[in-house]
């Protein structure tokens, strides 16, 4: 999680506005709920 | 030829949605891309765990949800007799089992279907979905589906050429010309539109594809938004500024 929130703020730098990509094992939902509990929220305040 | 362009939309479009959505200022914003149907459930489970994916991507937060608009799965994610849906009967579904996040395919291959046809699907999507859908187009790369399924897949040159001409359509049927359209490959006698979408002065438009000569052209041309893939996700939208970044494409990352 933290090297996908470092990412972000490297892609945010060059100027990228948008992340779009595939979840793994997206039917269970968990993996949505751990990007949505720490990614987003840390994303968001970049 | 009419010759349409995004003259006064794209500045105030760039990295940003004009419309419903213009209180949302994050630097920022992710999506989840779905592009596998294949799942422990089974077909008669899919469309429950749809709008569960749907509906918790939007709970926790994600800003858009996009999805391949294929005819049968693509090789890099299983064979082709693995599960799949016509993007815009789903996103048509989703849209009536969220409320707030965007929605997109990623992307139409602009000649699955008749330009008319097309702009109609993704202005039915916008006010259905109450100011939510994106028009993802591309020039289309799978062969194997197109032929298997008996629509056309012309050489690469036309393709281009249509996804162009595709977008001609859909710009003007998004404008206040209902006049003709006349191509090199569509002929429309009247391009009227009604309803207009919601999201003025039209849904955003990503035009995939990382060519320089021909992609990169279309997009500071037409669209607003462009993906580009990266080491760790299979894609990110940015602004149609070419110099805005350029990274290593690795299509088999994932979030």
């Amino acid at each position: 999680m933290n090297a996908l929130i470092q990412r972000m703020r490297e892609l945010a730098k060059l100027g990228i506005t948008h992340y779009l990509g595939p979840v793994p094992n997206i039917a269970s939902i968990t993996p949505l709920n751990l990007l949505g509990q720490r990614v987003i929220p840390a994303v968001d305040e970049l | 030829m009419p010759r349409l362009t995004h003259t006064g939309l794209s500045d105030e479009m760039c990295g940003e949605r004009q419309g419903a959505h213009t209180e949302d200022r994050k630097l920022m914003k992710i999506g989840v891309h779905v592009s596998s149907y294949t799942w422990p459930g089974g077909p008669q489970r899919l469309a429950q765990d749809l709008t569960r994916i749907a509906q918790a991507a939007e709970h926790n937060g994600f800003d858009k949800l996009s999805l391949m608009d294929h005819l049968w799965q693509i090789t890099h994610n299983g064979p082709p007799e693995h599960e799949m849906l016509e993007a815009y009967t789903t996103l048509g579904y989703l849209a009536a089992r969220t409320a707030r996040i965007q929605l997109l395919a990623l992307v139409t291959a602009a000649i699955y279907r008749e330009p008319g046809l097309l702009a109609k699907a993704v202005t039915t999507l916008d006010v259905l979905s109450e100011g939510r859908a994106w028009l993802g187009i591309g020039a289309g790369s799978s062969e194997q589906e197109a032929r298997g399924l008996g629509l056309t897949f012309p050489a690469a040159g036309q393709r281009f050429e249509r996804l162009e001409e595709a977008l001609q359509i859909c710009l003007q049927m998004w404008s206040d010309n209902d006049g003709p359209y006349a191509g090199k490959h569509y002929r429309l006698a009247r391009t009227l539109n009604s309803p207009q979408p919601l999201t003025r002065p039209h849904p955003p438009i990503l035009i995939g594809g990382g060519g320089e000569k021909k992609t990169l052209r279309l997009v500071a041309q037409y669209a607003q938004f462009m993906p580009t893939a990266t080491r760790s996700a299979a894609t990110t939208t940015t602004s149609p500024r070419p110099s805005a970044a350029r990274l290593t494409p690795d299509p088999a990352g994932s979030m």
